[in-house]
């Protein structure tokens, strides 16, 4: 069974009032609105604001879905949008208060407290945070979750020529934020 | 082609056969374009390990439950629009309410506002109702003691012209509290005070 037929079916399951197949498509996407989330504001406690957001949209608009793209399209479009709205809610407090971004907040809270490699993840967590959304957005797609182009485009419904270059700019950026540290 | 779009490619595995092949010769013959290109690459390695971060699993199982209490009690506190329009249709009704009593307070108890703000056919469907609340003779010893006292008043203290600004009147309800509450004795007693020491 295809991927996109065994999410018709779940979903085709949850319209007709059965709720564990809400809880199949949780299980099935958690990790990729999570770390997409994740990276796009750079702390746990708002990217785990972030996936509950985005699982009550999906839990009240699922009945709405027809298709049109793949169901983690969808998905990833609802947690694009949601990000990006938190970082410009973010950026707003930050000119208000005079605040320094904020994404070490949830140390305490974070579930990467047991990881051998914590300090170097939060070190290229606050590098996407230092390049703008939309370089962040493709970076994170290509470089690390490894999509190709088209795949890239079909997700943000970007031009492959635009892309191409907000990818390039956006390693450009990096490279030298992680060339001034060393 | 610039130089940064065929690194671009390079990187992105874009370029082949001739294209590739001079471009791998250019690297090698440029120390700095090898720098670059090595820097670009270490970057991409290091961002590529974080795809997977190995993390709390404990998390992940959590997810599902703590959404499904957030339904709930989103279910719980959501009101139902039959009791919304009950409640709002209340809140109205009491203060309509409200209004009216303090209008008919404020006509019974400020005199000023009864006779400033209300019509004269008002006024005498409200002489009208209120009037019941005394008993003809009643009504008819208060108009006659009143008229009586204030004549007499005047004449015996010869008060007239700009004076009777001055002449401070009392009621058929304060009259009747003087006379239950002082012997003959002793309004004679002010009576002549009043005369022999002309307190007006």
């Amino acid at each position: 069974m295809t991927e996109q037929n065994n999410d018709y079916n779940l979903i085709e399951r949850f319209n007709s009032g059965d709720e564990t197949a809400f809880n199949e498509i949780v299980r099935k996407y958690q990790q990729r609105i999570y770390w997409h989330a994740r990276r796009m504001t750079g702390n746990h406690l708002d990217a785990d604001e972030i996936v509950q957001e985005v699982l009550l949209v999906m839990y009240k608009k699922l009945k709405d879905f027809r298709f049109k793209s793949s169901l983690y399209t969808w998905i990833y479009t609802i947690t694009s949008t949601r990000s990006i709205n938190l970082l410009r809610r973010r950026s707003v407090r930050e000119i208000f208060s005079f605040q320094d971004n904020e994404f070490d907040k949830a140390s305490d809270s974070d579930i990467l407290t047991e990881l051998e490699n914590k300090e170097e993840v939060i070190r290229m967590l606050k590098h996407l945070q230092k390049i703008p959304v939309k370089q962040r957005e493709v970076f994170m797609l290509r470089a690390i979750d490894g999509l190709s182009y088209d795949e890239i485009s079909e997700l943000t419904g970007k031009s492959v020529g635009g892309l191409k270059s907000n990818y390039f700019h956006a390693l450009k950026k990096i490279t030298g934020l992680m060339q001034n540290e060393e | 082609m610039k130089n940064e779009e065929k690194i671009r490619k390079y990187l992105d595995g874009e370029l082949t056969g001739e294209e590739l092949l001079k471009f791998e010769e250019e690297i090698n013959n440029s120390s700095e374009l090898k720098r670059t290109i090595d820097s670009y690459k270490n970057t991409l390695n290091q961002y590529r390990r974080f795809s997977n971060p190995d993390i709390q699993n404990s998390y992940f199982v959590n997810i599902i439950p703590e959404f499904r209490e957030r339904i709930k009690k989103k279910k719980e506190s959501k009101l139902k629009p039959v009791f919304v329009l009950g409640s709002v249709s209340l809140v109205i009704i009491s203060l309509l309410v409200i209004f009216i009593f303090n209008k008919d307070r404020e006509i019974m108890y400020n005199d000023n506002i009864v006779l400033q703000d209300i019509e004269s056919e008002e006024l005498n469907s409200y002489v009208n109702n209120y009037s019941r609340d005394f008993n003809s003779i009643q009504l008819t010893e208060v108009v006659e003691y009143d008229s009586l006292f204030n004549s007499m008043i005047l004449n015996e203290l010869n008060i007239n012209g700009n004076s009777r600004n001055y002449f401070a009147d009392v009621t058929g309800n304060e009259f009747y509290t003087i006379l239950d509450e002082l012997s003959e004795e002793e309004i004679d007693g002010i009576y002549n005070t009043l005369i022999s020491q002309k307190i007006y």
